[in-house]
């Protein structure tokens, strides 16, 4: 039997209580790719960011550069040696109900000696005046082989994943 | 019998570094769409471009929107000898994903999606790319043809995703 190329490694579906973090830890080194598939919403009133960290890393070793339209604007942003890699935007509350923001997140060679850099596609749509769709291009200033993955509702302030919320993560295998 | 994957391997290259090309050959009729990704950088500030068939005459042409940091910027070209999927940095690794729609038909111009993911320069880039060519038919080469050496340890994976 050939070996599947696109894996479901583990899964995560946030319940009635609500979570600050989602995580996959001991991710196996056996994939070439990394995909994570993100539907989320917040518990809180206010947007916030996605936001993650490789191997509890919480040192300032991410960097990005955005794409960002609104419908009405497009603007590009960049963040250099932050301590999280966000995504905007996740819906709070004050958003259209039972609404979730889609985030896509790539990760090549995630167990390779090299720095980590990692492509995501974040869209937020409910109808309403202010939406937001986002490229992120993002790095992790580190060389060690990615074995866990946090993601959480940070922001301003630091939120909630609401319930239902889901991440998928795949392994993508290239032979 | 197993099941056809739908999403499958085709080949994949690593850069040695001293390669300016990574070519992707005799690809099979059986896939629908492509699917390429490319990991690493250049040994020096230059773009990538994309060739298919060998195709070096002007019937290539594409439009790309970009965040560098501080502004949002589009450009667009027609009538090139290549689709130009982004420029590379040497400091930094980037990845390059390329989808190719509908590869295989004799019916018509192939359209093709891009990323680029990048921590400087052009940032975050999405493109289209158009392949025009007189006579339609079917995408058996890929031709990734950059402008300095792909840094030894770039990955460039073809993927095939069948419809049925």
């Amino acid at each position: 039997m050939p070996t599947p190329t696109y894996t479901l490694i583990a899964s995560s579906t946030v319940g009635s209580g609500g979570a600050s973090s989602i995580d996959f830890s001991s991710i196996p080194s056996t994939y070439t790719d990394l995909c994570v598939k993100v539907s989320a919403r917040r518990s809180d009133t206010s947007e916030g960011y996605l936001s993650l960290r490789f191997n509890a890393n919480s040192g300032s070793n991410y960097s990005n550069r955005t794409l960002r339209g609104t419908g009405s604007a497009a603007s590009s942003s960049a963040d250099n040696s932050t301590t999280f890699l966000d995504f905007w935007v996740i819906d709070g509350t004050g958003y259209t109900a039972n609404t979730f923001a889609s985030t896509d997140i790539y990760i090549p060679n995630y167990a390779g000696s090299t720095n980590k850099s990692v492509s995501a596609d974040n869209v937020a749509e409910g109808n309403t005046n202010t939406m937001y769709m986002q490229m992120t291009a993002g790095i992790w200033a580190q060389t060690t082989a990615i074995n866990q993955i946090t993601l959480y509702a940070a922001g301003a302030p630091s939120g909630t994943f609401a319930q239902y919320s889901t991440a998928y993560l795949y392994g993508i295998s290239n032979s | 019998m197993p099941a056809a994957r739908t999403y499958e391997p085709i080949a994949t290259y690593t850069a040695s570094g001293s390669s300016t090309t990574f070519s992707f050959t005799s690809i099979s009729s059986t896939y629908t769409d492509l699917r390429l990704v490319i990991n690493g950088t250049l040994t020096s500030n230059q773009g990538i471009k994309m060739r298919f068939n060998s195709d070096s005459t002007s019937k290539y042409s594409y439009t790309r929107m970009y965040g560098n940091g501080t502004s949002a910027g589009t450009d667009t070209s027609a009538n090139r000898d290549a689709i130009d999927v982004g420029y590379q940095i040497s400091s930094s690794r980037q990845m390059t994903t390329i989808d190719i729609i509908n590869a295989n038909n004799s019916t018509t111009n192939k359209v093709c999606l891009y990323r680029l993911t990048a921590t400087a320069n052009d940032g975050a880039l999405a493109g289209v790319g158009l392949w025009y060519p007189t006579t339609k038919v079917a995408i058996t080469t890929i031709d990734l043809v950059a402008g300095a050496n792909y840094v030894s340890g770039t990955t460039a994976t073809l993927y095939g995703i069948t419809a049925a």
